[in-house]
C-alpha cells in the first residue's frame, strides 16, 4: 500500500507564497509606503478603522498605529519582506512561516469587514503558514535542506 | 508511514476540507443569489467583464462563443458541477480527479478575474491548494480515500483515490 506523501508540491506552494508576499510589496515601498496609483498602507489602515470588525483592534489600529505610521510601516514591510524571502528560498521556513501565520491573520482580523474583501482568502493564507510550519517546508527544495546537510 | 509523513497528510487535508467548506459555502450563496440560472450567468459575466474589467480578451471571446452562447445550459453544469467539488473534497472521495477539476475551475476563476479589481492572488491560493490537494492524494487522511484504498488496494489506472 503506497501511503507516501510528496513534499515537492508544498514546496511548490510554498515558493509561490513567498512571491505572494514579495509582489504584494509593491503598494508599500519606503520611504512613503505608496504605490504611484491606488491605495498605500495608510489607506488600508484606514479601511481597517473604518470598517473595523472588532472594536478594539479598530481603536488599536486608529490609535497606536497610524499615529506612529513610518514605524509601524517600517516593521510590516520589514516582516513580509522576510517572509517572502524565507518562504521563497526555504530558509528559516518555520521561522518565516510562523511570522507569516502572525501576518496573515492580522490582515484577516483587519479587513474581515472591509468592502470588497473576502474572508476566505486570509484564512486560506494562514492555514497555508501553519502547513508550512509543521511539515517544515523548507526540506525539499529549499536552503533549509542544505543547512540540515551541512 | 511515519509521524512527519502523518503530519504532512493530515495538514493537507484540513487544507482539503476547507476547500470543500469554501466550495460548498460559495455554492449555497450563489444558489440564493440565483447565480446557477441563465440570467445569473449572464450577470456575472457582464460583472466579471465590465464592471470589475478582468478577463483577457482571448478568455473573454472563448466565454463569449461558448457559455454566453448557452447559458441556461451551462447554468445546470455549474449548479451541479461546484456541489459535486464542494461534496468530493469535504469527504475526499476520488480526491485527485476531484481536486484536478476543482483547480481547473479556480484557475478558470483566475482567468476571470485577471486584470481587474480583486486580488488575484486569491485565485492562485485556490488553484494552487486544490493541485496540492491533488498530488498529495489527500483523500487517504481523514478522507473516504482511505476506505477505498484499504478495501481495493492501489487503483489500477493512474491516482484516482
Amino acid at each position: 500500500m503506497s501511503i507516501q506523501a510528496p513534499l515537492w508540491p508544498i514546496a511548490g506552494a510554498r515558493a509561490i507564497i513567498g512571491l505572494l508576499w514579495l509582489f504584494s510589496l509593491r503598494w508599500k515601498l519606503p520611504p512613503d509606503f505608496m504605490p504611484s496609483e491606488g491605495r498605500g498602507l495608510m489607506d488600508w489602515l484606514e479601511l481597517e478603522v473604518t470598517h473595523a470588525a472588532f472594536p478594539l483592534y479598530g481603536t488599536l489600529v486608529e490609535q497606536l498605529v497610524i499615529p506612529n505610521f513610518t514605524l509601524f510601516a517600517w516593521a510590516i514591510f520589514l516582516a513580509e519582506l522576510i517572509v517572502g524571502l524565507s518562504l521563497l528560498t526555504g530558509a528559516f521556513t518555520r521561522f518565516g512561516a510562523f511570522i507569516g501565520l502572525g501576518l496573515a491573520v492580522n490582515l484577516g482580523i483587519g479587513l474581515l469587514e472591509v468592502p470588497g474583501e473576502w474572508p476566505w482568502s486570509y484564512a486560506m493564507l494562514a492555514m497555508w503558514h501553519g502547513l508550512f510550519f509543521v511539515t517544515r517546508a523548507g526540506r525539499v527544495w529549499g536552503l533549509d535542506a542544505l543547512r540540515a546537510r551541512n | 508511514m511515519d509521524q512527519a509523513e502523518t503530519r504532512l497528510r493530515q495538514a493537507v487535508a484540513i487544507l482539503r476540507i476547507t476547500l470543500g467548506v469554501i466550495l460548498l459555502v460559495t455554492w449555497w450563496k450563489n444558489l440564493q443569489d440565483g447565480i446557477y440560472t441563465a440570467d445569473g450567468i449572464v450577470g456575472l459575466f457582464n460583472y466579471l467583464f465590465n464592471d470589475n474589467g478582468g478577463g483577457p480578451a482571448f478568455y473573454q471571446a472563448i466565454i463569449n462563443g461558448t457559455i454566453l452562447q448557452v447559458p441556461g445550459l451551462f447554468a445546470i453544469f455549474q449548479l451541479i458541477g461546484e456541489l459535486l467539488l464542494g461534496l468530493g473534497l469535504l469527504v475526499g472521495l476520488f480526491t485527485p480527479l476531484v481536486a484536478v477539476g476543482a483547480a481547473l475551475f479556480f484557475f478558470n476563476l483566475f482567468l476571470a478575474y485577471f486584470g481587474g479589481n480583486e486580488w488575484i492572488w486569491t485565485y492562485v491560493l485556490l488553484t494552487v491548494s486544490a493541485l496540492v490537494t491533488a498530488l498529495a492524494q489527500s483523500g487517504r487522511a481523514w478522507g473516504l480515500d482511505s476506505l477505498v484504498l484499504r478495501r481495493l488496494g492501489e487503483p489500477p489506472i493512474g491516482p484516482i483515490w
